[in-house]
């Protein structure tokens, strides 16, 4: 019995890992009528009811709400919106990860990180198709006339962007998904929270209008320089602002590295509490 | 040679009382232990266990409901931590502590397994060039397709064991697994687990088929709340067993009983114990009496829960005697869980025997639809049938 580190683990199950997620997707979409669909109708529905609120109910200037000159409300809230999804839909997931599997916990032994890592790549698939979803409208929008981008370099750094935002869920999810197996609060403060939380983070308007002192204050949340950097990269072809995005790849590291070495402790614990 | 299991001075703690969130949450994110060390008061499910297994060895364990022989294996398994002890062993490790955990119901019967395949670890390349062996073995060919959901219990019973008994471990730990499924898939386990052995496997094997633990293992654990009470030969461990389980319903104190029976077992014609037969096999029932006061009948009565069979009556007398009894008999039984006795019959004698070694039991085997106690064996047809319409 050869003590291996925890990377080590999950590398020799990454099978297990693409096997979950797999079963996730599978089972979600089975019975549905529309399937994969699902995965771009919310964060669709969630623009069109900010478009209407702000562009048509309460006539809010496009420039005043994101912050450039050039670019369409609709496009510049989704480019947040989808991100946001992806956000929402992992912690979701991970948060219940762990009593839902418990069958398995009690039963059968492997690195118990699975579960979490699963919920973020299920959510990450979604989010890849809601990603096509946004293509299809910037493209539209550009066939229209209403958005001009010239092509850039800038657009390397989606990866980068999508790497740091998914390290960031990964470390929340290994968090959530063991402070609910101890703690059931966990679950019904998330759940409570989200909602609140997208509205302090950029996701359907931007800050550019704040105080330079309300600025720093919102970017120390790390979800709001990475949808940030999402549309700097996206909508204006430009590199993502240095300071607060490598300030966001920071937070995201600690988490992940914080968050698996706890987990990782009190792992073993799962089977006889969850 | 080098065990392949090691288990030394193995303990467990569990709490008795489920202790309040926030103490949980101190604790646990601590990382310590949940059945904690020293503090709290807790219930000691495994406690001061050791044994080794020797590569292609098979160990039993076995005792009564709550000794902790699930915990152990759940130990073995590295899904509990122990609380004190250590545990080292050498080879793949494979668990079948319940089959089919993680079969997700909606999906269908070839997904589960590679699904499940994952689970155990097992490579997906190897799995999917062997998923047609999977379905032979499960007997499940046709099924493959079918989502899980629709499946009766024994068929997800034995698509488990199938995908199990193909990750071909070195050491295979077997919890009761056995007993689901219908006896011809319990022999095709039992012929299964022989190749493993044949290739030089270990096994850790839990059960309560007392008849299995005897043909199958080679030395057996006994467990008493959580405590090693025996380890060594099938034979002394699984009469150890029944007597400790009778000890409480057993009776009469040796000195006050008229009749003491020094030992009773059955045994097959080649003087092999029996634990097991088939409904309608012949069997022999060994029993040494001691009389200890007065001329006492022996009654021989077999008991199924409720029911009671008086099937002879011996007189033996002289006081201080002790008499061999043999008896030939055949299994024209029901299906279902026997036990053999004695009863002292006389005035002022009635009921005061003892039984040193334990009743024997017998499970009576067979797929007869009747109830009762005696199989009478009929021959029913129907000889005639009229209709109540006159034309």
């Amino acid at each position: 019995m050869k003590a291996r580190s925890p990377i080590h683990e999950i590398v020799a199950y990454r099978e297990l890992l693409w096997m979950l997620v797999w079963r996730d997707i599978r089972v979600r979409y089975k019975h549905s009528l529309l399937g994969a669909a699902w995965a771009i109708i919310p964060p669709l529905a969630t623009t069109l009811v900010f478009v209407a609120v702000f562009c048509h109910a309460l006539k809010v200037p496009a420039r005043a709400l994101t912050g450039y000159e050039q670019v369409p409300y609709p496009l510049f809230a989704l480019a947040g919106v989808v991100p946001w999804t992806y956000f929402a839909a992992a912690l979701s997931g991970a948060v219940g990860c762990l009593v839902v599997n418990r069958p398995l916990l009690t039963k059968i032994r492997f690195p118990r990180e699975v579960f979490p890592f699963a919920a973020v790549g299920s959510a990450m698939v979604d989010f890849c198709v809601a990603a096509i979803a946004f293509a299809g409208v910037a493209g539209w929008y550009a066939w229209r006339g209403e958005w001009v981008i010239q092509p850039s370099w800038a657009l390397a750094f989606l990866p980068l962007i999508v790497l740091v935002q998914t390290t960031l869920l990964a470390g929340l999810a290994l968090l959530l998904a063991m402070g609910n197996a101890f703690y059931r609060d966990i679950g019904f403060i998330l759940r409570s929270m989200l909602p609140l939380l997208m509205f302090v983070t950029n996701v359907v308007y931007d800050f550019s209008g704040l105080g330079p002192r309300w600025r720093v204050i919102a970017n120390l949340n790390p979800l709001t320089p990475i949808i940030a950097a999402y549309r700097q990269c996206l909508l204006a072809g430009r590199f993502p602002d240095a300071l607060t995005f490598s300030y966001a790849a920071g937070v995201a590291l600690l988490t992940l590295v914080v968050g698996w070495a706890w987990y990782h402790r009190a792992e073993h614990a799962f089977a006889e509490i969850a | 040679m080098r065990p392949a299991v090691e288990v030394e001075r193995l303990s467990k703690r569990f709490h008795r009382v489920s202790r309040s969130p926030l103490r949980r949450i101190v604790s646990g994110l601590r990382g310590q232990s949940v059945s904690a060390r020293k503090t709290e008061s807790g219930f000691w499910a495994v406690q001061n266990v050791s044994f080794c297994v020797a590569p292609g060895e098979v160990l039993g364990i076995i005792g009564p409901n709550g000794a902790g022989k699930s915990t152990i294996l759940k130990l073995l398994a590295g899904i509990l931590r122990p609380t004190e002890g250590a545990i080292a062993y050498r080879g793949r490790m494979s668990a079948l502590i319940e089959l089919g955990a993680g079969f997700h119901p909606e999906l269908t019967g070839r997904e589960n397994v590679r699904l499940n395949a994952a689970i155990l670890g097992v490579p997906q390349a190897r799995i999917r060039s062997r998923i047609d062996e999977v379905a032979e073995f499960a007997d499940l060919r046709d099924f493959m397709e079918m989502p899980v959901k629709h499946y009766s219990s024994g068929m997800t019973a034995r698509l488990g064991f199938s995908i199990a008994a193909h990750v071909e471990p070195e050491i295979l730990l077997v919890d009761e697994v056995l007993s689901v499924g219908d006896r011809v898939f319990r022999g095709r386990c039992i012929d299964r687990m022989n190749s493993f052995l044949r290739r030089g496997a270990t096994i850790v094997f839990v059960s309560h088929d007392l008849q299995t633990v005897h043909s199958f293992c080679g030395r057996v654990l006994l467990l008493d709340r959580g405590r090693a009470a025996y380890i060594g030969a099938p034979t002394e461990a699984i009469a150890r067993y029944q007597r400790q389980t009778d000890a409480a319903s057993c009776g009469v104190a040796e000195a006050d009983a008229a009749l003491v029976v020094e030992y009773a077992r059955i045994v097959d014609e080649n003087g092999i114990q029996r634990f097991e037969a088939a409904s309608g096999e012949w069997f022999t029932l060994e029993a040494e009496l001691s009389v200890r006061f007065g001329d006492t009948a022996a009654t021989l009565v077999v008991v199924r829960r409720s029911d009671e069979l008086i099937v002879g009556r011996i007189r033996i007398n002289g006081e201080g005697r002790t008499f061999r009894v043999q008896v030939k008999m055949r299994a024209n039984l029901l299906p279902g869980e026997y036990e053999f006795g004695f009863e002292a019959a006389g005035e002022r004698l009635a009921g005061r025997v003892a039984t040193a070694g334990g009743a024997p039991r017998l499970m009576v085997l067979g797929c007869n639809q009747a109830s009762g106690v005696v199989d009478v064996r009929p021959r029913i047809e129907v000889v005639a049938a009229t209709s109540a319409r006159t034309t």
